[in-house]
């Protein structure tokens, strides 16, 4: 609301929209959507991303957001919790947890896998 | 009596504030649509282009001024007691504190002299909450001289300081030429052997006063003026309950946790006398005159000088 009122359009406010929270579902638990149309209400610019893991549609929207003036702006993006970890994808419980040394190695060794084959993108 | 100069010290805030922001560019002020009340309102005249007003939204407001602080301004976040340390609690605590940045909060309507807005604006625990949170130094001046000193200093001092202002007019009690300012001493006011008087804010001068109808007597009584909460000054109060044997604190605020915890702390540890902690017993305030809700509760020189009867 302060952000809107007072035109900050040097501020980004980016929400990592993955769907879970703690007790589970965002919209089973106590829903905020829309989102964005809340934002918008507290005169924001909204740029909805469609896939928060995608690195191409992520620097479409930081652009958007430099370029735009006058007002703040609220990047919502759909992501997936723990993506790239097979066995953290989309489980709340991972919220506050520490892998173990053997989940860190398996962790680990999918995140090389992912970065590789985004490097060669 | 009639003729002693009365000033509340919000007034004295908005007053320093205005010196200070002459003296440094660095100096902003942020309040949250209590500018009149908290009487910032007269910076904001004098520097509109420094006072922020963030609208009823105190927690945002705490948040903005460790923002500003981490760019080397110097803010000083104005609202009441109540919601400066009660409803912002977190993000002084987080936002403020743990980074130990350099915030100036400045609490007004502290304690039950709030008088006809009642209890829920009437905040006698902010000290306690206050004095819990590491590296924060909490204040309460006793008039309109000290409150001009306090803000000085707080705008001095490297870090976060919690300063608690009152919005009930009191006599000037510091006018003299060997007065002298610093955050964490006492000051003595008055000589004694037979108890010590510890006091605060605008429960100074009726103490005095207590003291003296005290001596009527042949009981003569110490009094100390501690304006600064945390650091304590605990080599005078150490000394002192040493020297006296006895000691009585007075504040506007619970006898829990604010300067009567914090002298039975200290003394608990270093020099265990007798306390009598005068101040809100464990209760709510209520909506009232402030004139009568300080006698009502015990805070005016007759309330106190009938507590130090008993207790002695």
């Amino acid at each position: 609301m302060f952000a809107g009122h007072r035109n900050l359009d040097n501020l980004v406010v980016i929400v990592d929209n993955n769907g879970l929270q703690i007790d589970g579902k965002v919209e089973d638990v106590c829903s905020p959507y829309p989102i964005d149309k809340k934002f918008e209400a507290f005169n924001f610019h909204v740029i909805n991303v469609a896939d928060g893991n995608d690195m191409e549609q992520l620097r479409a929207a930081f652009a958007e957001a430099k370029a735009t003036k006058g007002m703040p702006t609220a990047i919502v993006m759909k992501t997936v919790k723990g993506k790239g970890v097979s066995f953290m994808e989309n489980q709340a419980g991972w919220h506050g947890k520490a892998p173990n040394d053997e989940q860190y190695a398996q962790a680990m060794e999918e995140l090389e896998k992912v970065g590789e084959a985004l490097c060669q993108k | 009596m009639s003729e002693v100069k009365k000033i509340a010290t919000r007034a004295s805030y908005g007053n320093a504030l205005v010196e200070l922001g002459k003296k440094h560019e660095n100096v902003v002020v942020l309040d949250a649509d209590l500018a009149a009340a908290t009487q910032t309102g007269v910076f904001k005249k004098e520097f509109p282009e420094r006072h922020i007003d963030c609208g009823i939204a105190e927690c945002n407001m705490t948040g903005i001024g460790a923002g500003l602080a981490s760019t080397g301004k110097v803010p000083f976040v104005s609202t009441f007691a109540m919601f400066a340390a009660g409803r912002a609690f977190e993000q002084v605590r987080n936002s403020i504190g743990y980074p130990k940045l350099n915030v100036k909060i400045g609490a007004t309507h502290g304690g039950i002299s709030v008088g006809e807005d009642g209890a829920t604006h009437q905040c006698c625990e902010d000290f306690a909450l206050m004095r819990v949170i590491p590296g924060m130094v909490v204040a309460c001046p006793s008039d309109d001289i000290e409150a001009k000193a306090l803000v000085e200093a707080a705008y001095e001092h490297q870090g976060p300081v919690y300063m608690r202002f009152g919005r009930l007019a009191v006599p000037v009690i510091n006018d003299r030429p060997d007065y002298k300012f610093e955050l964490g001493k006492g000051i003595v006011l008055r000589e004694g052997k037979d108890l010590t008087i510890i006091a605060n804010g605008l429960c100074v001068a009726p103490s005095l006063e207590a003291a003296e109808k005290l001596a009527a007597e042949g009981i003569e009584a110490k009094v100390i003026n501690i304006h600064t909460i945390k650091p304590l000054d605990e080599e005078l109060v150490i000394a002192s309950a040493k020297e006296t044997g006895k000691v009585v604190t007075v504040e506007e605020h619970s006898v829990i946790g604010g300067l009567g915890g914090a002298v039975c702390e200290c003394l608990a540890e270093n020099a265990p006398v007798p306390v009598k902690r005068i101040g809100i017993n464990d209760v709510f305030g209520e909506s009232g005159p402030a004139a009568a809700l300080l006698e009502k509760y015990g805070l005016d020189a007759e309330g106190i000088y009938k507590s130090i009867k008993e207790f002695l």
